[in-house]
């Protein structure tokens, strides 16, 4: 059925699919006041008021970068993990799979309004940066930061995928919660890995936050200094490996 | 259509945004913090030594205070190394800290200290320091605090109140408090055979107790040892660090796979050993011509002082260089660390001896250099210093010969960096009382005997005085330039000073300690002619380190020159002790000579 829409309807649907999407998240204060605020909030907080002066002066910059992830893993845990658990309990994603629109553009639009997301806290943390927290950086050390952030939201659609798929509706924003804290902090988004303790740094190797955390760090070379082609490899093994699941996942909902 | 353009429009927002954002080059016209660029550049044309290698003819970006990549696209000034060869600034891992302790090391380019013993009220005091990249103008601080020992222990002798303990369930609350006067790690004085010596020890278990509760609190607990079964019992009680090494006994091997498989590091602390064992070694750094300028009394006086118990002998002191360098074979991880200020040390200038020291015990150059820069660092966990990899903190060293080739080179400082900051050493401006007279007159030099209408007199000054191999001399001759009679000055420049030089030096003041107020006056004016060529008008202040130089050319033919005082902005006007010219660097044979010089 899919194959019979033109390129521009395509587009329009992919893009209605957005907005809506987009427009339904924003009107659940539930999901975009945390998802916005917190980061900025625990920033302002952690990074602005109470360690200004800590790793030499370099922890507004520090923390941008990593409450950024912070910020980026909120909405695409959150939209895909939970909304997907809902909405499929509910019967909503059943009745887009027999709907003729092409069910890549419910996963599209979830992928772009995440990113809108992301692209609005990154926005607001570098504004903050920049004014309060004094921090220089170079404009394509700004772009890059940017950049990787946006990109880094689609292993964390990924592994809210499978969850969302994997999950029941009340159990989905526990287990999200669950995951997504503890991982924010063993990866050393709230406070800098260099702190932790030497076999929790080797523990964060497992966890893809701190691999993406690195990467943005890796931009202004506060990173620990490993290689960013370890960080992008084992984001790419784990977003591959979420995606099986979450396929595997999906299959089994389908033959249901 | 409509998704594009609105996916169009989106990015080119964010894409202002961007370029909305502060950038650093823009920080020079638009921070208020009092930042400038100066801790911005690039320093070309060096060879680097990062902490643990080198690097020949690199480059270094910094970057607000800190090392950062060279392929920053940023455009930043340059500075030309002119081929030096830069190290880490130094980190002294042994040193007791209070008064101008952190100016003074700063001064010889010694830009952390780690402390075994303060007030810990000093250390609250200078705590916050470190934690920024401001421009300072002294070393920045770590320390132990206050001591862990018994009543009537070693440390206890200074007058300072000092808490102790003697029992192990002490430990942890003893610990406890230290963390919270704000103790970086805790240091601990234990000896075995303290019944032989006038002072007090905990027992072995308070030392194990004490050791388990840093380590609990995840701080390093490092040990005060002076003899080989104390230093056993330490790294059996788990200690991470020995502050000494001993001289009593040559070291086991058991104590060298002890602290090998433990990792423990050692800080031999030689200089303070061979004050101990009488070695005199304070006179010879003293008289160093590329350390004397910066020698203060205090330093001297300091640097002189001897233990009050006699001379134990060569042979114990070459006990302390033979563990050190059966440790070094051993594999140990040794820090440089002096004990200043003791007797027979100073802060600052005793970490050029302590490498020296550890070259002796057989390390090479390069090791002893890795051993006061990166192993404290890596040993105390300071990340970034002690070295200069990206990220590191812009301490460093500007070396103007090789310590590769031989350690004492790290003597030969040009330029110090402190927080990315070039640290200009700072002496009490004080304006001299006496003033030119004869309107500024100079000499015309009518007779031979070359005597000065203002100042003391002219002599022939060249490297020599300093070792090096130039030479000079001067006579007056009847032929001057308008009138008859001038100062004739011939000599050679050689190679073998890092800064050489040969001339004529005038002496305006009654000493080199009494200059001239000049700050009335604009410039020197003087007729010159001789070999033909580039040649420096060099000039002396009170306590200046060098002097200031600006060059003059030189024609076969009697030429007037005029210098602006302007031109030398960074000279203290206001105490000037005297003049020289001298040939260029360029030049071996040179003659010139010098006529009508007038200070206006």
């Amino acid at each position: 059925m899919s194959q019979s829409f033109t390129f521009n309807q395509r587009l329009r649907l992919f893009s209605l699919e957005t907005q809506s999407e987009f427009l339904k998240v924003i009107r659940m204060p539930a999901f975009a006041l945390p998802s916005l605020a917190f980061p900025l909030m625990f920033y302002v907080f952690f990074g602005l008021i109470f360690n200004r002066g800590g790793m030499s002066g370099q922890m507004p910059a520090y923390l941008m970068a990593t409450y950024g992830v912070f910020g980026i893993i909120g909405p695409a845990l959150f939209s895909f993990g939970v909304n997907i658990a809902v909405e499929k309990d509910h019967g909503w994603l059943a009745l887009k799979q027999a709907s003729p629109m092409p069910i890549s553009a419910y996963f599209v639009s979830k992928i772009l309004t995440a990113m809108m997301f992301a692209l609005i806290i990154t926005m607001a943390l570098f504004s903050l940066a920049a004014i309060f927290g004094d921090v220089r950086l170079s404009r394509s050390e700004w772009a890059m930061t940017l950049l990787v952030l946006l990109l880094g939201v689609l292993p964390f659609c990924t592994l809210g995928l499978w969850l969302g798929l994997q999950l029941k509706a009340q159990a989905a924003p526990a287990v999200v919660n669950l995951l997504y804290l503890p991982m924010a902090f063993l990866s050393g988004l709230w406070i800098p890995i260099d702190y932790f303790p030497d076999f929790l740094q080797k523990a964060a190797n497992l966890l893809p936050a701190f691999h993406l955390a690195q990467l943005t760090l890796k931009v202004q070379s506060l990173d620990i200094g490993q290689s960013w082609m370890i960080h992008l490899a084992a984001l790419a093994a784990m977003t591959a490996i979420f995606l099986a699941l979450a396929t595997r996942a999906f299959h089994r909902i389908s033959n249901n | 259509m409509r998704p594009i353009i609105t996916a169009l429009i989106i990015l080119a927002l964010v894409t202002g945004f961007i370029f909305l954002l502060p950038t650093p080059t823009e920080e020079k016209t638009t921070s208020k913090s009092g930042k400038t660029e100066a801790s911005s550049f690039r320093l070309t044309n060096i060879h680097l030594f990062d902490g643990q290698q080198w690097i020949p003819n690199t480059q270094v970006t910094v970057i607000n205070g800190h090392i950062a990549n060279n392929d920053s696209q940023q455009s930043l000034p340059v500075v030309d190394g002119e081929h030096g060869y830069l190290i880490p600034g130094l980190i002294d891992a042994h040193t007791h800290t209070w008064g101008e302790a952190l100016q003074q090391a700063l001064n010889f380019g010694v830009t952390t200290e780690l402390d075994m013993f303060t007030d810990y009220r000093f250390l609250q005091q200078h705590k916050t320091q470190r934690d920024n990249v401001d421009q300072v103008k002294q070393a920045d601080l770590f320390s132990a605090g206050t001591l862990a020992t018994s009543p009537k222990g070693h440390g206890t002798e200074y007058g300072i109140p000092v808490p102790t303990l003697t029992s192990p369930d002490e430990a942890e609350a003893f610990v406890q408090a230290r963390l919270k006067e704000g103790s970086d790690y805790i240091k601990i004085v234990y000896d075995r055979t303290h019944e032989k010596s006038h002072f007090t020890s905990i027992d072995k278990a308070t030392m194990s107790a004490l050791i388990t509760a840093a380590h609990k609190h995840n701080r390093l607990a490092v040990v005060h040892i002076s003899n080989m079964n104390s230093a056993l019992d330490a790294v059996e009680a788990g200690a991470d660090g020995l502050v000494h090494t001993f001289a009593d006994q040559a070291v086991s091997d058991e104590l060298l796979t002890a602290l090998k498989k433990q990792n423990t590091f050692v800080i031999p602390t030689l200089s303070v050993i061979a004050s101990f064992a009488n070695q005199q070694r304070g006179q010879a750094l003293i008289d160093d011509p590329t350390l004397s300028s910066l020698v203060t009394p205090s330093i001297k006086q300091s640097l002189l002082q001897s233990f009050s118990f006699g001379d134990h002998g060569n042979h114990t002191f070459a006990n302390a260089l033979d563990n050190t360098r059966k440790m070094h074979q051993a594999g140990i991880l040794l820090l440089a660390g002096t004990d200043a200020p003791n007797p027979g040390t100073a802060h600052g200038i005793s970490m050029h001896d302590e490498v020296e020291l550890l070259v002796d015990s057989g390390l090479s150059p390069t090791e002893a250099l890795t051993a006061a820069t990166f192993n404290a660092a890596n040993a105390f966990g300071l990340t970034q210093r002690g070295h200069l990899k990206p990220g590191a903190r812009a301490d460093m060293i500007l070396l103007s010969a090789d310590p590769a080739k031989d350690i004492k080179h790290t003597r030969a400082i040009k330029t110090i960096w402190k927080n990315g900051y070039v640290h200009t050493i700072e002496k009490d401006k004080e304006v001299s009382e006496v003033a030119l007279k004869n309107n500024g007159v100079v000499s015309h030099f009518p007779d031979a005997n070359l005597q000065p209408q203002n100042g003391l007199g002219f002599s022939a000054t060249s490297d020599n005085m300093m070792k090096g191999n130039s030479t000079a001399s001067i006579n007056w001759v009847a032929e001057g330039c308008q009138d008859a009679g001038a100062l004739a000055v011939k000599g050679t420049v050689g190679n073998q000073f890092p800064f050489p030089w040969a001339g004529v030096f005038f002496m305006l003041g009654e000493s080199m300690q009494k200059g001239v107020n000049l700050t009335a006056q604009k410039s020197i004016e003087f007729q010159v002619k001789g070999q033909p060529g580039q040649y420096r008008l060099m000039v002396f202040t009170r306590d200046s380190q060098r002097p200031a130089e600006v060059g003059f050319e030189v024609s076969a033919q009697c030429q007037p020159i005029q210098i602006d005082f302007a031109q030398l902005d960074a000279v203290d006007w206001g105490n000037v002790t005297g003049f020289a010219w001298v040939a260029g660097k360029q030049q071996s044979d040179f003659h010139f000579t010098l006529d009508n010089i007038v200070i206006n």
